[in-house]
């Protein structure tokens, strides 16, 4: 499996890996993308990969990673760091856990994630809409309106989940505050590239775009651990059967996945599974790791 | 690479790190370009960035060296230096390639007065050109005109010559590296802030000026009234010592060590110890700017390059976290600023044992850049720059990021070179 990665272009691997997934999900009516960056810069990709997506959970990985780059140690000490083995909106659990969250990337975790940002930048919205336009290189990215009232509207469990965490002491700033960074950031649009360029800091393990250093290479290994062990919610074992990546999905049909050192994916496509993932982006990675033979086992 | 050749690399890089870090430059004299700079003629105009033909040469850049040739009095209007440029009747150089550094475009003509820099631990000398005060426009920035051709008569026949007999009266001229290493320690990191060094160079001349004075009162009440106006008076001092640092690090055979970085309105180029002469050329770099009140994106232009020699020697950019008040100047945080200059040690070889930050508590500046550790980390030079606009003139301050290709280039021919394996990319 190997030897084809080695051989073929990265776009090549993609269309072979993707391509019927993507003719697939086009005659059910389905949008289907897949984008692939490498360290350099170089964009494959496959399927819409233009087309912009609220990417919802996703934005928890940039918000852990500046949370990381501003105080580590606060982060940990606030969040837990193990599988949830849950819902990724589960209020028993947090209950359980007297209040501190499981993991950054369970809706809990992010909430304080973003309290850690509110103290560190004061705009924890700004910070995390920062670094994504940053790294994407797409200067427009920004929260929709649209899908920012929809959370407000629906967001009572989240709601719950911050008055509860609130509750034990693991809140600086105030809910309200608090779930209003939270919702904008869920509600960023970005493409696949754009999504998958943002991400490349983690491939490079933690160097940006522009050849700064925005995690140490030890932080940049722990977000992707993160993300292997509790990125796509309960369905985590899931998923790195299937795939073997770290990877973090969103419920809008997002999936982001790393190979360290060698690219940046992300995959989208709006039908998700049980878990809240989407089946055909989980497909698509699942296709690739298995042709290319690269994962992190 | 086997073990051998690894310790060898190793070994050829400590020796042109400790070049660099043992360089004693002292600032001995002032004196006009024709008589003191190698190779230096009547018809040549020196300017930034690895030579390129008159051709190519756009903007800014090109103003300048034009504006060169006319203050020079080499051609009766623009039209006539472009004439004289393209068929050969002015000679264009490249201000390294004669011991020199330019800021910004970098003009140096024959009877501009530079500053002569002895590098006293390596024997070799170095020189640069004057600040030429504190209004945006200036010929370095692109703009020749009579306020521009008043501030170059002003730093020929009076500033020059003060300062002059002020550094022949010193005892052997003004040591530098004391001053940096102290400026390090007083909020400037010798790019971008300057305001300690400046002062403390001032100091070193205050005696002599006085002497001075007895004879010419006025004049010298203008120069010191210019130095201590101007907090970038030193800026092109220290480039002067680090390009003396700098090229003694050169031609060490093995060595993956930078020992040149500039720009032009092109591209950027490096030199490399153990890679001879040869420049490594790539695009221009990426710009993060601070813009002065009514300045936009759009207006920034590049027209050259080379006070980032000073960060070749682990000065300016590489030493943000000694000068944290700069971000009032160009932006950033002090958080950034210590996380800019970590970054740093990432891809070079050396600490400097003289220069030293306090906020890290003491630790020497991250000195010699290592081509193939820039490949292996993705990490990018970081520099602090003046930005320039495209009507000519400073409209801002902030940060450059090298290129990865020219050091990818330059680690690819060092691979083929010493029979080693191409750095591999982050």
């Amino acid at each position: 499996m190997t030897t084809v990665a080695l051989e073929a272009d990265l776009g090549v691997l993609l269309e072979r890996a993707a391509g019927q997934i993507a003719r697939d999900a086009r005659a059910r009516g389905e949008g289907f993308a897949i984008a692939a960056v490498e360290p350099d810069g170089a964009v494959h990709g496959v399927g819409d990969v233009d087309r912009p997506f609220a990417i919802q959970s996703i934005s928890k990985v940039f918000g852990l990673a500046l949370a990381i780059r501003h105080d580590a140690a606060t982060v940990w000490r606030r969040v837990g760091r193990e599988p949830s083995g849950a819902p990724f909106d589960s209020l028993s659990q947090l209950e359980r856990d007297r209040g501190v969250p499981r993991n950054p990337l369970v809706n809990a975790g992010a909430i304080v994630v973003t309290d850690i940002l509110l103290d560190a930048y004061g705009d924890a919205f700004g910070a995390v809409r920062g670094l994504l336009r940053a790294q994407s290189g797409a200067p427009g990215v920004d929260a929709d309106p649209a899908v920012v009232a929809r959370e407000e509207a629906h967001g009572d469990r989240n709601a719950a989940i911050a008055h509860l965490i609130a509750g034990y002491g693991n809140l600086d700033a105030s809910v309200p505050t608090v779930l209003d960074h939270y919702f904008r950031q869920c509600a960023l649009r970005m493409s696949c590239r754009e999504l998958a360029r943002a991400a490349t800091f983690l491939v490079r393990h933690g160097v940006g775009h522009d050849g700064a250093r925005l995690l140490s290479r030890s932080d940049a290994k722990r977000v992707n651990a993160v993300m292997l062990t509790c990125g796509t919610y309960d369905a985590a074992g899931e998923f790195a059967y299937r795939v073997g990546l770290p990877g973090k999905s969103g419920v809008s049909g997002g999936l982001l996945a790393i190979v360290p050192g060698r690219c940046a994916l992300c995959a989208w496509s709006p039908r998700l599974d049980e878990a809240g993932n989407s089946v055909a982006a989980v497909a698509a990675l699942d296709a690739f790791t298995t042709l290319t033979g690269w994962s992190v086992f | 690479m086997s073990v051998a050749a690894v310790a060898a690399h190793d070994q050829a890089n400590r020796v042109a790190a400790e070049r660099m870090t043992a360089a004693d430059p002292v600032l001995v004299d002032l004196r006009p370009a024709i008589e003191v700079v190698p190779g230096m003629t009547a018809e040549t105009i020196l300017t930034s960035g690895a030579p390129m033909p008159w051709e190519r040469y756009t903007g800014g850049q090109r103003n300048a060296v034009i504006g060169g040739a006319l203050f020079e009095g080499l051609a009766t209007d623009p039209e006539d230096a472009d004439a004289k440029l393209r068929d050969g009747r002015i000679v264009l150089g490249a201000c390294h390639d004669h011991g020199c550094v330019g800021s910004l475009a970098g003009i140096y003509t024959a009877s501009m007065p530079v500053f002569v820099v002895e590098n006293r631990a390596h024997g070799n000398v170095a020189f640069c050109n004057s600040f030429e005060g504190a209004s945006r426009k200036r010929l370095n920035y692109g703009v020749y005109d009579a306020d521009v051709h008043a501030s170059l008569v002003f730093l020929q026949d009076v500033a020059a010559p003060v300062l002059a007999e002020a550094l022949r009266a010193t005892d052997g001229g003004i040591p530098l590296r004391p001053i940096i290493r102290r400026a390090l320690n007083m909020g400037d990191e010798l790019h971008s802030r300057n305001a300690a060094a400046t002062l403390l160079l001032t100091r070193e001349l205050l005696a002599p000026l006085l002497g001075v004075s007895r004879e010419r009162p006025a004049e010298t009440r203008d120069v010191v009234e210019f130095m201590v106006g101007n907090d970038y008076f030193f800026l092109r001092l220290s480039m002067a010592a680090s390009k003396a640092a700098a090229d003694a690090a050169r031609d060490v055979e093995g060595s993956s060590v930078v020992t040149a970085m500039t720009f032009s309105c092109q591209e950027f180029a490096i030199r490399v110890s153990g890679l001879g002469d040869e420049w490594f050329r790539g695009e221009l770099p990426t710009v993060e700017a601070k813009l002065f009140d009514g300045h936009t994106a759009d207006e920034i232009e590049f027209m050259g390059g080379e006070s980032i020699i000073n960060e070749t020697v682990g000065l300016g950019g590489f030493a943000q976290a000694a000068a944290f008040p700069l971000q009032d100047f160009q932006g950033g945080s002090p958080d950034e600023m210590v996380a800019n200059t970590l970054a740093m040690y990432e891809i070079t070889v050396a600490e400097h044992p003289v220069y030293r930050i306090p906020a890290l508590s003491f630790r020497g500046t991250p000195t010699g850049i290592d081509v193939r550790k820039v490949v292996q980390t993705g990490v990018r030079p970081i520099m602090d720059v003046g930005v320039a606009g495209r009507k000519g003139g400073q409209i801002g301050a902030g940060l450059m990021r090298a290129p990865i290709a020219c050091f990818a280039a330059a680690a690819q021919a060092f691979a083929d070179r010493h029979g080693a394996e191409p750095a591999p990319a982050a």
